[in-house]
């Protein structure tokens, strides 16, 4: 024993030696060092930033960058880098967390007056992305890119049901409809017409934007329990009630677009980010994407989007503003496979050249923010919860919002 | 009578058996499957597929590293922890000096503060000293957290008859010779539990090392996992081909350390 422990002295001296020697951060070269920082959102998200941000490291004979990716917990390790002013220099910044950040006024430099003399300009972007990163005619953040639902869906099982595939014009009763005869057509295997993302609000508002219904009155309070609203969430049961749409973990499956790739639902509403995990574990199915229905009040849609940006405590702000402006370059946005890309010129092209996105870039056009105020993510926990207590039959859509609303206004007066 | 109680103990144990290696069982399979059947029901995968584990390798090339990272960070922590647990734990139990009871109380009280509560002080004085991104601030703040060996280990010298050490005292030895000759060698069971709890408390860790290391080439191995897990897919079977790596160190350990784990925990605190 006592050989055991003396040894265990020895080597943990010898071997702390060895891992400081080799891991405390070399020196580069007198260049200003800047740090980039973004959650790992896909693997091929990942390499592109690293392959980005060498090129960039070899245009640059002042500045050196160093991507930094973050496996999982992004904004609690976010937050405690801000906390300890040890914050990267750029960093992504989800729009959920745009608000909840702008709220504490001393986190995010606005970057007008780069904007004013470079050759970047804020005009080149898709409007209501950089919209979703102003605040008070100041803009915070450059879009990186973005995504909206689409309504994907199934070619063969439409085939089979001797119906034509979604069209841009539908509105959300005949999606209802195809649903469920979708669902009556079934095969050997069981098929649903539409898989339900039972634990989020993320598809139920913006079919409440369709019904008229709003998350918030004018004066700020939560408006969700509004007669239209009820309309919207019982239309949103109706689709469970009717038995065309199924709960993805009834069958089996993880997450609604799982379902879609298996065949067990026709169709779901999902981002561009399906297409790739389609690709990759079902090669062979035949799909297409459609605009979300139109409601009986017009079309809605959710913009998902980060943004770059910059802390105040940033020590190189006009070098992070070179880092990013070569990020969100017309070059690099060239080379986006996973999401849309945010300038204009450069979404237009690569919807000529992938037409199957193009309903993901016509949504951006009405589609609002992914954002719920200061405290966006309770409020759409708190929403979530209502939608699963409405879907799960425990409680009527009155009922359940009604007190969602109530709690929300409790959260945002905190 | 009695023999249907012994068959009654037996299913439960069984049972309890069972539901502990079904998760284990399950990841297993998985990691043999193809992403398309990761979700279906049945555990056994229909078609046995080693292409999970050949594309972690493929595709991570930081794979390896990682577990090896992790094992350095393990070994450097419980040689440590097992280091500052004996001799914390022998001087609050045998020596004694002005406070002892108080420090005694801080110690115990320490070990009832969330992990969480303290990322945001600890950090802040890491990047001070500009230990960031070392494994400098990752070890001493997994040692940090990491009290309970120190309790252990006082609670287990305090139910050893004093009068071994008033004898090694009467004989000549001093205060280190007793730690070294006496208190190490009698430590044995506790000191393999310390080894077991803190080796797995530091090979699993996640937040800490995620907080503190920002270079994927300085990852451990759960941090590293984490980029199987996309935004919104998440590549599961490839997790669990991983997670393989993760498992089975600890498993080993266990295993080697077994014996002596079961009698620590069964005789902390007793007194004779």
């Amino acid at each position: 024993m006592v050989g055991w422990v003396r040894a265990c002295g020895v080597l943990a001296a010898v071997i702390g030696l060895a891992l400081a020697s080799g891991c405390r951060e070399a020196r580069r070269d007198g260049k200003i060092a800047l740090r980039l920082s973004g959650y790992a959102g896909n693997p091929a998200e990942t390499d592109l930033m690293r392959e980005l941000v060498d090129d960039f490291n070899a245009s640059q004979a002042q500045i050196s960058a160093r991507y930094e990716p973050v496996p999982g917990q992004y904004y609690p390790k976010l937050l405690t880098m801000l906390a300890s002013r040890t914050a990267p220099d750029v960093f992504y910044l989800d729009i959920l967390y745009f608000q909840p950040f702008i709220a504490k006024r001393s986190i995010l430099l606005p970057l007008d007056d780069f904007l004013a003399t470079s050759s970047t300009k804020a005009s080149d972007f898709i409007p209501s992305l950089i919209g979703a990163f102003s605040d008070k005619g100041k803009v915070y953040g450059i879009p990186k890119d973005f995504n909206t639902f689409g309504l994907y869906y199934n070619r063969e099982s439409f085939d089979r049901a001797g119906l034509s595939y979604p069209s841009d014009q539908w509105d959300l009763f005949r999606f209802r409809d195809v649903a469920e005869r979708l669902t009556r057509n079934t095969g050997p295997a069981p098929r649903h017409g539409f898989a339900l993302t039972p634990e989020t609000a993320d598809r139920f508002l913006p079919v409440a934007a369709m019904f008229g219904a709003r998350l918030y009155a004018p004066d700020g309070s939560c408006a969700i329990a509004s007669p239209a609203g009820v309309k919207a969430m019982e239309y949103y049961a109706s689709l469970r009630g009717s038995g065309a749409a199924i709960f993805p973990s009834e069958v089996g499956s993880s997450w609604a677009g799982d379902a879609f790739g298996r065949e067990q639902a026709a169709m779901v509403f999902e981002g561009s980010w399906l297409t790739p995990y389609l690709a990759e574990s079902f090669p062979r199915l035949g799909y297409g994407i459609s605009q979300l229905p139109r409601g009986p009040a017009g079309r809605s849609n959710f913009l998902f989007t980060v943004a770059y940006v910059i802390p105040q405590s940033a020590r190189h702000p006009e070098a992070s503003w070179k880092l990013i402006e070569y990020l969100t370059s017309a070059s690099a946005q060239e080379r986006i496979t996973f999401a849309l890309p945010s300038r204009k010129a450069v979404s237009a092209r690569f919807v000529s050249k992938h037409p199957q996105y193009r309903p993901i870039l016509d949504a951006a056009a009405y589609a609002e923010p992914y954002a719920f105020g200061p405290q966006g993510n309770r409020v759409n926990d708190r929403l979530g919860l209502a939608v699963q207590e409405v879907l799960l039959g425990v409680k009527s859509p009155q009922q359940a919002l009604a007190e969602a609303a109530a709690a929300i206004d409790r959260i945002n007066r905190l | 009578m009695a023999r249907a109680k012994t068959l009654f103990f037996y299913l439960v144990l069984v049972a309890c058996a069972l539901a502990s290696v079904f998760p284990f069982a399950f990841a297993l399979f998985t990691s043999f499957k193809a992403p398309s059947e990761a979700f279906s029901f049945g555990a056994w995968p229909a078609a046995l597929t080693f292409e999970n584990y050949h594309e972690v390798l493929r595709t991570t090339p930081l794979f390896l590293r990682w577990v090896l990272n992790s094992l350095a960070v393990a070994v450097v922590t419980v040689a440590l922890l097992l280091l500052l647990s004996l001799m914390g734990g022998f001087s609050l139990a045998r020596i004694a000096f002005p406070g002892r009871k108080t420090l005694f109380l801080i110690l115990l009280a320490s070990m009832m503060i969330p992990n969480q509560v303290l990322w945001i002080p600890n950090y802040t004085t890491l990047s001070r000293l500009g230990w960031v991104n070392t494994y400098w601030g990752l070890v001493p703040g997994l040692v940090a957290t990491l009290s309970t060996g120190t309790f252990l280990v006082a609670q287990f010298l305090r139910a050893l008859p004093i009068e071994i050490e008033e004898a090694a005292t009467l004989d000549g030895l001093s205060r280190y010779g007793m730690f070294w000759r006496l208190i190490v060698p009698l430590t044995g069971p506790v000191a393999a539990t310390v080894t077991i709890t803190s080796f797995m408390a530091s090979w699993n860790a996640f937040a800490w090392p995620l907080i503190v290391l920002n270079s994927p080439e300085l990852f451990t191995l759960p941090v590293g996992l984490n980029f199987f897990k996309g935004l919104y897919v998440t590549r599961w079977t490839l997790i669990m081909a991983g997670s393989m790596f993760n498992t089975l160190p600890v498993l080993v350990v266990f295993a080697l350390f077994q014996r002596h784990f079961i009698k620590g925990v069964a005789t902390t605190g007793l007194k004779e």
